[in-house]
């Protein structure tokens, strides 16, 4: 009976989250189960076959891959378990630190509630319905962005006002997309149609001038929480905007369109990285490098005909590493250091109090930021490498993206180990006050991010499959 | 008759819109979503039979009905005397409503044929103006209640447009569970601003 991908993988999550929610209160109990359950997830994602056999012993058991609920079905084959597991991978790693990081109570349900309506999302055909759950995610998410004890944000209200804002571009580009398969040739339709999907995406996945949700929230909520949502929303809407030009051959072909993908992504990648030259809180850096790496995202994508997707897979862990390590080391900071506001310029002395946390924060910030030997240095200079030639037009912006984002990563460092105002002495050389899982955390961190960088295709692997379902984006006609 | 009703129900639909925008009086403004739900029934196509308009009415009125009860147990929005005198922004809210729906009146016609043949006048000028009235009182507004009622408004009217386009008992699903959801976290939201207000 429960031998179905989308039972295993949406059905019994969802009621798992549902007996989370009622366990709330019992941390230790419900971090156990949420641990247990997406390490089991995760772990059968990547280890089922192809065929959706499993043998245990002479014991086989099948999975089927498809189930019908209300008319139309959620289908999840071998080729999305590459994505299913990395997202699972996601809900593993941030609830093991979750309770420690005094996130919501709510965290443990909510996350494997987010991850598997993030799967739903992927898995229902027709895949525009997507665009409802999509809106559904942003609205369960609100316990999380806005927990109970603080001010409603505007940033939620705003991410929620702009989710519902995209869901009927892209549902009614569905139905206009009914119509465009009986009459190709109808160039109004077309046209009308590409503009609510580009549309609906932009303010999907943020992008300038509709990213003002993304400081505002990043500065109003959790980190970690935060840090969450945005990796696996940038997953999972990366992929799902990969379906779009898999379908519909119409998209894929229209002139110029992967020119104009190329350069949305190397305008967000500037806008991004200008945005962070200038920024002075640090919660805000998650949202802007949020940001820029969906321009990278974006880029692959513009690059799809030339071999580009072929790193959207060695991007995964590096901005699952980086994220973590981000919004980790905030949050640490933030406890070691109650008086502190959260201005870059107020870390003064923080390198000499806090080795640890510092050498992080400055090894995540390179490895986002794609500098050499770590994790995001691959897959970013790949890429780079594939642009066409263009008269130095997007070398020249992606020249100036890189700058800003290594501008604030200097002014960090510059920040860290400069002596403390007072007295401008360095009158305390021995660390004091970090425990040793920060130790622990930043150390594994920092050799992660080294590892990804010199063999990048150990993690890379992992992900590999989740450009399985694609075989039509590569075609020219 | 029908004709008459149809027309009294959009007429009647965007003036309860028009009312959520420009005033802030939160009982009247959780009456005029009331009525705005009751229109769009009125409105909402029955070629399959009345179900599908009883459901949207039936969800709509139950997000009122939560919204009305966390206010009315938590009295966190004060009570205050009406008044039918306008303030500058009432007025500028108003009056760039009335433009918008203007607009859409004019340009429904046009939208009918050339865009949206499978509908009808009613609908398109019911949904459309309240989809708009929706954003731009989303766009006028930041306090938490106003901000849920623009949602809930702007969503109706879309659904109700949809409605007219195509028919999913899944879609349906998902869009009463986002209406409902989105009335929950608006009680959310005025619960915990009021935690937060009070020391």
């Amino acid at each position: 009976m429960i031998n179905n991908t989308v039972i295993i993988w949406i059905l019994i999550p969802v009621a798992l989250s549902g007996i989370l929610a009622l366990l709330q209160r019992f941390a230790k109990l419900s971090t156990a189960i949420v641990l247990v359950s997406s390490a089991l997830l995760t772990v059968l994602a990547f280890i089922l076959p192809e065929d959706l056999i499993l043998s245990i012993g002479s014991r086989q058991i099948a999975f089927a891959d498809s189930l019908e609920i209300f008319g139309r079905v959620l289908k999840i084959t071998k080729a999305n378990l590459s994505l299913v597991g990395g997202i699972y991978l996601c809900v593993f790693l941030w609830n093991s630190l979750a309770r420690k990081l005094e996130t919501s109570q709510w965290f443990n349900a909510l996350s494997l509630l987010i991850a598997s309506l993030w799967i739903i999302a992927l898995a229902v055909q027709p895949f525009l319905y997507a665009s409802v759950i999509i809106l559904l995610v942003a609205v369960v998410s609100i316990p999380l962005l806005s927990p109970r004890g603080s001010r409603s944000g505007a940033g939620v209200l705003r991410y929620v006002t702009l989710q519902a804002i995209a869901m009927p571009l892209i549902l009614l580009s569905a139905w206009m997309l009914s119509d465009i398969e009986t009459a190709p040739s109808a160039n109004a339709l077309i046209l009308r149609a590409t503009v609510l999907i580009l549309g609906g995406f932009a303010i999907w996945l943020a992008l300038f001038p509709v990213h003002t949700w993304l400081p505002m929230v990043g500065q109003e909520s959790h980190p970690w929480t935060l840090s969450f949502l945005l990796v696996v929303m940038q997953s999972s809407l990366t992929v799902f905007f990969i379906y779009f030009f898999e379908e519909y051959a119409w998209l894929r072909n229209l002139p110029n369109i992967w020119k104009i993908l190329r350069w949305a992504g190397i305008g967000t990648i500037f806008i991004a990285s200008l945005l962070l030259s200038f920024q002075n809180q640090i919660r805000r850096l998650l949202a802007y490098f949020y940001l820029w790496e969906t321009g990278y995202a974006l880029l692959a994508i513009g690059l799809a005909q030339d071999g580009g997707l072929h790193y959207l897979p060695l991007i995964f862990m590096p901005r699952i590493l980086g994220y973590a390590g981000l919004s980790y080391i905030i949050v640490k900071l933030e406890h070691l250091e109650p008086d502190f506001d959260g201005n870059i310029n107020n870390l003064k002395g923080f390198f000499h109090r806090y080795p640890f946390l510092s050498l992080g924060l400055i090894s995540t910030l390179l490895s986002l930021s794609g500098l050499p030997i770590l994790a995001s240095f691959p897959a970013k200079r790949h890429l780079i490498n594939l642009l066409p030639w263009s008269g130095y037009g997007m070398e020249t912006w992606l020249i100036l993206g890189f700058a800003g984002a290594l501008i604030v990563t200097f002014r960090i460092i510059y920040a860290l180990i400069s002596p403390p105002e007072e007295g401008q002495t360095i009158t305390i050389l021995v660390p004091h006050k970090e425990e040793i899982g920060i130790a622990i955390f930043c150390t594994v961190l920092m050799f992660l991010f080294l590892i990804s960088g010199f063999f990048p295709s150990i993690f890379s692997g992992l992900f590999k499959g989740i450009l399985a379902p694609f075989k039509n984006i590569y075609l020219f006609n | 008759m029908t004709k008459f009703l149809l027309t009294a129900a959009v007429i009647t639909g965007l003036l309860a819109a028009l009312a959520n925008l420009a005033r802030r009086k939160w009982l009247f403004n959780i009456l005029a979503l009331a009525i705005q739900y009751v229109c769009i029934f009125i409105v909402f196509p029955k070629t399959d039979g009345f179900l599908h308009a009883l459901i949207k009415v039936i969800v709509g009125l139950m997000s009122t009905l939560i919204i009305f009860l966390t206010i009315q147990s938590t009295g966190a929005v004060k009570r205050e005397p009406f008044e039918f005198k306008l303030s500058a922004g009432e007025l500028f809210r108003m009056l760039s409503a009335v433009f918008l729906v203007t607009l859409v009146v004019l340009a429904s016609p046009w939208l009918l044929k050339e865009v949206f043949p499978q509908s009808n006048i009613y609908i398109l000028i019911l949904s459309l103006g309240l989809a708009l009235i929706g954003l731009l009182q989303l766009g006028s507004k930041t306090e938490s209640l106003y901000v849920i009622i623009g949602l809930l408004t702007f969503l109706s009217g879309f659904e109700l447009l949809y409605g007219s386009l195509e028919f999913s008992a899944l879609l349906e699903a998902l869009f009463a569970i986002v209406n409902l959801l989105i009335a929950i976290a608006g009680a959310f939201f005025i619960v915990k601003d009021l935690e937060t207000e009070t020391p």
